[in-house]
């Protein structure tokens, strides 16, 4: 029985215990041999009926999961390989273009300062910056940007 | 757009279903082929789509080209998407490839509507999703930082 899988590259900022993601297509893979029933043959109705929602084009699993919320993408997030992949890029894209009903666990203490910080330096006329934006900032960085901002206005 | 004239739409298992042009063209990607096919565009092959599923779009199409104000417009939305999983990832399929972008929205909502509050357990189920965790894999997804880390 052989492993249908591919590696595929995904653009992302840390690697998840550095593990190789396995992209699946359409196909289970069987890496643990768990059951010689289970082939990769649609045909084949004695292993669990196919998962449509994972034989999906990715685009369409991002937008559903761009219209789920917070809570059960995390839940979403430990489903399967797929479903966890298309989670990471859709919430991703959540975050970057609309401001997230329950921020909770997306803001670490980290973040929390380097707000803090913002709110008490920003110039008066400084455009407003979203939240998502501001959260998804380095800390110096905005810090480096706030200092260039106030070094013009104060010229 | 008010001629009578009526396309041919062919599924990838062969069955034909002819419809009023207005109501194919509500498909994008119809549209796009019947624009730049010439006279002769009247049989358009959709591939990508089953008979049953087809038919499902062109029932959705028909009574959005045909009724867009009507009262029971949302209520027949409600009423089309109240079918199970698999007909639902059909539609959104046949949708996304067909450029229809009401009934991809729809089938999007409907599809995401069915995780709330599920827990991961629930979801596989509902979805016929295998776990295809190794039990490593797992227990580091357990620890609550394993989310955040891809923040």
């Amino acid at each position: 029985m052989e492993n249908n899988y591919r590696l595929g590259l995904v653009r992302r900022t840390s690697s998840f215990g550095r593990k190789r993601v396995f992209i699946l297509n359409e196909f289970d893979i069987d890496v643990d041999a768990i059951s010689p029933t289970k082939k990769r043959s649609i045909g084949n109705s004695s292993g669990s009926e196919r998962s449509l929602l994972e034989a999906l084009p990715q685009d369409i699993i991002i937008k559903v999961l761009c219209g789920v919320e917070h809570d059960d993408l995390k839940s979403l997030f430990h489903v399967s390989n797929p479903i966890r992949e298309a989670t990471i890029i859709a919430k991703k894209q959540h975050f970057a273009y609309s401001t997230p009903k329950k921020v909770p666990a997306f803001l670490c203490s980290v973040d929390q300062v380097g707000l803090d910080d913002d709110d008490e330096i920003e110039a008066p006329n400084a455009p407003k910056q979203s939240r998502v934006a501001r959260s998804r900032l380095d800390k110096k960085k905005l810090a480096g940007l706030s200092v260039a901002l106030f070094a013009d206005n104060e010229e | 757009m008010t001629s009578s004239k009526t396309i041919v739409l062919r599924s990838s298992d062969g069955a034909t279903f002819e419809v009023d042009e207005a109501v194919a063209l509500h498909s994008l990607m119809i549209k796009h082929r019947i624009e730049t096919g010439g006279a002769d565009s009247t049989t358009i092959d959709v591939p990508e789509v089953t008979g049953n599923t087809l038919s499902k779009v062109i029932e959705y199409c028909k009574k959005h080209v045909e009724a867009p104000n009507s009262d029971d417009l949302k209520s027949f939305d409600t009423d089309f998407v109240k079918v199970d999983q698999a007909v639902l990832c059909h539609l959104a399929k046949a949708s996304y490839y067909m450029n229809i972008k009401g009934l991809l929205d729809l089938s999007s909502k409907t599809i995401a509507d069915m995780f709330k509050g599920k827990t991961v357990e629930q979801i596989r189920e509902t979805f016929h999703i295998k776990n295809d965790f190794t039990p490593e894999e797992e227990e580091e997804l357990r620890k609550e930082n394993s989310w955040n880390l891809f923040v």
